[in-house]
């Protein structure tokens, strides 16, 4: 019986994240999330795929730091789906992304603390000012 | 060019049972464009990992929803024991995949009667419901509980069951089979179901891979997507198991694929209790997971592909916990499903697409 479904994680540059996702999906990879995660200094994106012809369900995982201010390019554009986890990410780890197909401005999620999941993102951008004012 | 107009659709609407806001656009009768707007009762589930130990957090993941509430304990052991290296024994396996198709019943039995009850189809709800209680009535019976039944723990399946009960189980399934057969008969021969559902919310198999589709929503667009092919656990054992497809693509298709996975779920439980091996169903569960070890899983839930991500940093309490449910992948079909319809058929459209947001707002 097998236990365990097989995973492969790989450690990819911010810079070369959109031309390694875009590699993925010419090999028509089905795209499975983003998941953001606080770290000490930083922050850490994962994009979870999967093969198209992974039998056994194998899941790639592409690991990226995001150093605090830094932006993150969107991936909507090769995988469109992408567009609700790109604004969560936003909206609850205040990390920016750019080029959302649908972006909710950070009102994709009616929170009331500002970045709940990244308190030192909420200390430096209390307001997120400048995203706010271009959507009124 | 006609005259475009904004309608409002949600937070609060009859064919919403949660919250979801869609702004239709709408050039006449027809939508053109809708936008979805979530959010509303986001819980912030995934950070109270920060404050529950690895342990203590399964009690959390069935809480997520109230339909799908095994398959998230499920898909969380899974993916700790994956994280701490943890084998299971091979009777907790089938225990576990048993009673998640018991749930994936459960969970189409109840959209069933909401989508009758959607377009006024009272009779086929209450037999829906009522065939749906066989089911919890089963939960009941050997758990105690009817909807969140905390039998899925890290480390096995906290009680065991014995083989008289599980055969009991297939016995009431096999009764219930004849009676759902009749009703699933009269929802996908109904004249006036059909000519509500059929060419309506269409989504080619095209599409549905480009938007990243899952569950019985990719399926009716004839994609061949179902977790429960990999093979993990005891869906291994299976002697052969098939996605349910159907390239119809629209209402009517998303409808008859949920109708006949609800009786390939009496055929793989039928199957495993036969199969099923004597044995333990927990083993012992120590430790923490190291510091930096981190394992993704997936889990087909009754609307589609589940993710379970979790990472450790050394203690009791993981770094980070993620779940990402079926519905956050389908609001981008949900959306291209809505285009091109009429305002009437709106209802029609969310309804077969199932949408859950109570797990969306975990």
């Amino acid at each position: 019986m097998i236990r365990f479904q097989p995973n492969a994680f790989e450690a990819v540059e911010l810079d070369a994240l959109f031309e390694t996702v875009a590699d993925l999906r010419q090999r028509e990879y089905r795209f499975v999330q983003i998941c953001a995660t606080t770290l000490e200094d930083s922050c850490e994106l994962l994009y979870t795929f999967i093969a198209p012809d992974a039998i056994d369900g194998c899941l790639t995982g592409l690991v990226v730091n995001v150093p605090d201010g830094a932006s993150v390019p969107s991936i909507t554009e090769l995988y469109p789906a992408a567009f609700v986890f790109e604004n969560e990410t936003h909206d609850l780890f205040g990390i920016d992304i750019y080029g959302i197909n649908l972006d909710f401005q950070g009102e994709f999620y009616k929170v009331s603390p500002k970045f709940p999941m990244n308190p030192r993102a909420a200390e430096q951008r209390p307001a997120d000012e400048g995203k706010e004012a271009d959507h009124e | 060019m006609s005259k475009r107009t904004v309608v409002p659709f949600g937070p609060q609407h009859p064919v919403l049972p949660e919250p979801v806001h869609l702004d239709l656009v709408l050039e006449d009768e027809t939508v053109v464009n809708a936008i979805p707007r979530i959010g509303y009762v986001h819980r912030g589930l995934e950070k109270l990992v920060e404050k529950r130990d690895y342990t203590q957090f399964v009690y959390v993941t069935e809480r997520i929803c109230g339909i799908c509430s095994f398959g998230h304990s499920l898909g969380y052991s899974e993916c700790v024991e994956k994280l701490m290296g943890i084998e299971i024994t091979d009777r907790a396996a089938y225990l576990r995949v048993i009673f998640h198709e018991l749930s994936r019943m459960h969970s189409h039995l109840l959209w069933l009667g909401l989508l009758a009850d959607g377009f006024g189809f009272e009779a086929l709800f209450m037999h829906a419901w009522r065939l749906r209680e066989t089911v919890l009535d089963i939960f009941e019976e050997v758990t105690g509980g009817r909807v969140i039944f905390s039998a899925c723990d890290v480390g096995g399946f906290r009680q065991e069951v014995s083989n008289e009960t599980l055969a009991g189980i297939v016995a009431k399934l096999e009764r219930l089979r004849d009676e759902y057969r009749t009703i699933a008969k009269t929802l996908l021969e109904d004249s006036s179901v059909k000519s509500r559902m059929v060419g309506v919310g269409h989504i080619s198999t095209d599409k549905a891979l480009e938007l990243s589709m899952v569950g019985p929503f990719a399926r009716a667009s004839n994609v061949a997507t179902d977790e429960r092919l990999n093979g993990i656990g005891a869906y291994g054992d299976l002697a052969a198991f098939e996605p349910v497809l159907s390239d119809g693509g629209d209402c009517y298709a998303r409808c008859d694929v949920r109708v006949r996975e609800v009786l390939q779920s009496i055929d793989i439980i039928s199957e495993l209790v036969d199969k099923i091996p004597d044995g333990e169903v927990m083993v012992p569960v120590k430790g923490s997971p190291e510091d930096g070890a981190q394992a993704m899983t997936t889990l087909e839930q009754p609307r589609g592909q589940a993710f379970y991500y979790s990472k450790g940093n050394g203690t009791k309490n993981l770094a980070r916990m993620r779940v990402r449910t079926p519905t956050s992948q389908n609001i981008a079909g949900m959306v291209a499903a809505l285009s091109n319809v009429e305002l009437a058929d709106v209802p029609m459209v969310i309804l077969t697409i199932d949408p859950c947001i109570s797990c969306t707002e975990r």
